[in-house]
């Protein structure tokens, strides 16, 4: 089985290595790719949507619709953790002492208290900020889920701060929501589904397109930054029965010490 | 009052220009509703369900409604964010895509009551991810049907084959292990599927499937091309489970849950084979002629419908015979498509509806048995007719149906096939789908003499089993049923329209 994985995967290789020098050259302003539906792109996403980021105004404009799928994948993967996961016991509110099972350390825990809030601010920035430069809605929440993320390690898993599993699932789907909410309201006013020029707001149809933009950016910023919460959750959850048995563990520990 | 000033006429266009604009919304009312199920389910599991259930059956009917207007009124076409095509996503709706639409719909709303009483049994912790996922399957399934655009469909592609992953690894024994194959095998589809399109887009500059068919001519006969298509091809049959790229689908079909392996049984490789149809016939033969690309298809699919038949044959548990029955009837359809005239393309079209039927039929009945015995193999329905006669009689007739005895609608879609293929001269596939039926009557007559003439094992456990369990067999015996007796008026009504739209002449 194993050889014949090799040679599936050798094949695959030599025909990818055979094939790919007749397409057109990398960088070639007559090719196809750069000649067909490019141009467009590049000439009118100013005058259509106020946003010099080529990358964000295809991405969550010109072929919004496919950012919206992209998003509910993400969204789909963090339901999927949590069905094959999520029924190992939810964190509890109000952790008892063994449940702080952090790996802190003074030097852990003071650099985290530092480098959080400037996590945190540099995903807003992101977020915002993607209309201009490189960022957007996905790079942005996987930023405020490293915040959120770096506490849970330093502090413990039930450290009970940010968002718990719950209110992660919440912010996944609702996150998502608000992305579709965009389309559905214009599509509910009679046009077409995710045509920000018709968004009911006193803009210009550009800025109202940008503002659009804004919208479902700040869906696909809610909408990572709780499924990568959600499935860190998940992931490090235990199931009841264990939890049980490393509780009374660590007590017999304990006792064994004194 | 209103009403009364429009003249009529006004009033169908009025409807008409309604469901036009509404035509989206059989992906968005399941993408929309698996959004927000798993905050609902938070406060009220039980509203939860009636919300999924309701969004369903809501799209079950917007299908229709959009069916009805493209087979009256021609295909229809929408532009997300008001871009017109190649520069935005299109969904694109012709007559094949009017006959899947329904069917995706009709098998989600189906499998849900099943599905939705499975989710009962885990524990509220989950927070409505099955129902969720469940949806987003339906959405997924039914977006790839709809789209005009490549990149699309992958997302879709996507979005479904995610799901299914987790609700394949919900189901008992093995299930995870089973899930996590299928898992690996198939992002390797979907791997190959961004390949290929990466080559036909590094050679058109296009990702929309109509304006693809338009400038693919200048690059045809490039090996870039020929790789693009193959690539598609292969990510494709690994979705489709032909022989030999099936190995994750019999694990798959056998651990998954009952509720929502008719649905999954029904439409996964029905959607993936419609993909394919979508991309040979859209795509590259209105670019120009592939009979060489289709004759070795033809081969693939001959060799997947003997292959599946030969290794249905050894199974002693029914999940795993039925999998690899599947595995030989959506070669039926690849070599319908492969064989390409008018009589084999419309079997193959009308195969992928009444295979659909008639495969969900016999999982839906076995789920019933299993209900009762708590057991799915040869030995464990012995004597079941006695029991559950209607149930019993629903897995018959879809067994028969397969096999392709008249009046069932799985003789007339063969009858196509094989027309199909005497008319193109094909006499080794003619053989194949000869000696195919006869290894189908051997592996489903098994379980019907175990079912009706075997006396059954008395210390065996017995339960009642679920009236909404047993009413989807039912209901699609019914189908199967009436899909054969009036299969004249499907095939003369719809086939011609849809033959005329987007096969060949």
């Amino acid at each position: 089985m194993r050889s014949l994985s090799w040679i599936a995967v050798l094949f695959t290789g030599v025909v990818l290595f055979y094939t790919a020098p007749s397409l057109p050259p990398i960088g070639d302003p007559e090719s196809p790719a750069s000649s067909h539906v490019s141009p467009y792109y590049i000439e009118n996403s100013v005058s259509d949507m106020a946003t010099p980021n080529l990358v964000t105004t295809v991405v969550t404009d010109y072929r919004g619709y496919d950012t919206l799928g992209e998003t509910t994948v993400i969204m789909t993967a963090g339901l999927a953790c949590l069905l094959i996961l999520g029924f190992w016991t939810p964190m509890r509110r109000h952790p008892t002492e063994t449940d702080r099972l952090s790996f802190g350390s003074p030097v852990l825990d003071a650099a985290a208290r530092l480098l959080v809030p400037y996590i945190l601010l540099f995903a807003l920035y992101v977020l915002f900020h993607g209309h201009h430069s490189p960022g957007g809605g996905f790079q942005g929440g996987t930023l405020l889920a490293a915040g959120v993320i770096l506490v849970r390690l330093v502090r413990g898993r039930d450290c009970g701060w940010g968002v718990d599993r719950e209110q992660a699932v919440r912010l996944a789907c609702s996150g998502a929501f608000l992305y579709y909410a965009v389309g559905l309201i214009t599509m509910l006013m009679g046009h077409l589904f995710l045509d920000y020029s018709k968004l009911p707001l006193p803009l210009t149809a550009a800025m109202r397109r940008n503002m659009g933009i804004l919208g479902v950016e700040i869906g696909v910023t809610v909408a990572v930054a709780g499924t990568m919460i959600l499935i860190f959750d998940c992931l490090h959850a235990t199931p009841h029965e264990d939890r049980e048995a490393e509780v009374s563990a660590e007590r017999a520990g304990a006792e064994g010490h004194t | 009052m209103l009403l009364d000033a429009v003249p009529f006429q006004d009033t169908i266009g009025l409807a008409a220009q309604l469901i036009r604009r509404a035509m989206p919304a059989m992906v968005l009312i399941p993408l929309g509703a698996a959004m927000l199920s798993p905050i609902l389910a938070a406060r009220s599991p039980r509203a939860a369900r009636f919300f999924g259930g309701g969004a369903l059956l809501l799209n079950f009917f917007l299908s229709l409604l959009v069916s009805n207007l493209v087979w009256w009124q021609g295909p229809i076409h929408y532009h997300f964010g008001g871009w017109a095509p190649p520069i935005g996503i299109e969904y694109s709706v012709d007559a094949v895509g009017a006959m899947m639409a329904p069917l995706v719909a009709f098998f989600a709303l189906l499998s849900f009551a099943s599905a939705s009483r499975l989710e009962k049994e885990w524990t509220p912790s989950h927070g409505g991810a099955f129902q969720a996922l469940y949806l987003l399957l339906s959405a997924g399934l039914m977006g790839i049907v709809v789209t005009g655009d490549l990149f699309n469909l992958y997302v879709f592609l996507e979005i479904s084959s995610l799901s299914t992953y987790a609700l394949v690894a919900a189901g008992e024994d093995r299930a995870k292990v089973a899930a996590f194959r299928y898992l690996i095998i198939g992002s390797v589809a979907a791997t190959f599927w961004v390949f290929g399109l990466g080559y036909l887009y590094a050679l058109t500059g296009t990702l929309n499937m109509a304006d693809m068919a338009e400038r693919l001519p200048a690059v045809i006969g490039s090996r870039a091309a020929v790789a693009g298509l193959a690539f598609i091809v292969a990510g494709l049959a690994i979705k489709m489970a032909l022989f030999p790229l099936h190995g994750w689908q019999p694990d798959a079909y056998t651990y998954a849950p009952p509720g929502a392996m008719p649905f999954i049984s029904a439409i996964m490789a029905k959607v993936s084979a419609y993909a394919l149809f979508r991309v040979l016939y859209d795509v590259f033969l209105k670019a120009g002629p592939a009979g060489e690309a289709l004759e070795l298809l033809g081969w693939v699919a001959a060799l997947s419908i003997l292959a599946g038949s030969v290794l249905a044959l050894g199974q002693r548990d029914i999940r795993r015979m039925l999998a690899y029955s599947s595995v030989a009837q959506i070669g039926y359809v690849l070599l319908g498509f492969s064989i390409g005239n008018a009589f084999a393309v419309t079997g193959a079209l009308l195969h992928m509806v009444n295979h659909a039927v008639m495969k969900s039929c016999c999982f839906a009945a076995l789920g019933a048995f299993r209900a009762k015995t708590g057991r799915a193999d040869v030995d464990g329905v012995a004597g079941l007719a006695k029991e559950m006669p209607w149930t019993a009689a629903a897995f018959t007739i879809a067994a028969l149906g397969i096999i392709g005895i008249p009046p069932l609608c799985g003789f007339f879609s063969k009858y196509y096939l094989i027309r199909g293929a005497v008319q193109a001269s094909a006499w080794p596939f003619v053989a194949v789908f000869g000696v195919s039926s006869v290894l189908g009557t051997v592996y489903f007559f098994r379980i019907i003499e175990s079912l009706y003439l075997r006396s059954a094992d008395q210390g065996a456990k017995r339960e009642i089993a679920p009236l909404s369990v047993i009413a989807p067999a039912l209901l699609l015996a019914g189908l199967v049923l009436a899909l054969g007796v009036f299969s004249q008026d499907v095939v003369g009504n719809f086939v011609p329209i849809i033959v005329g739209a987007g096969g060949p002449s």
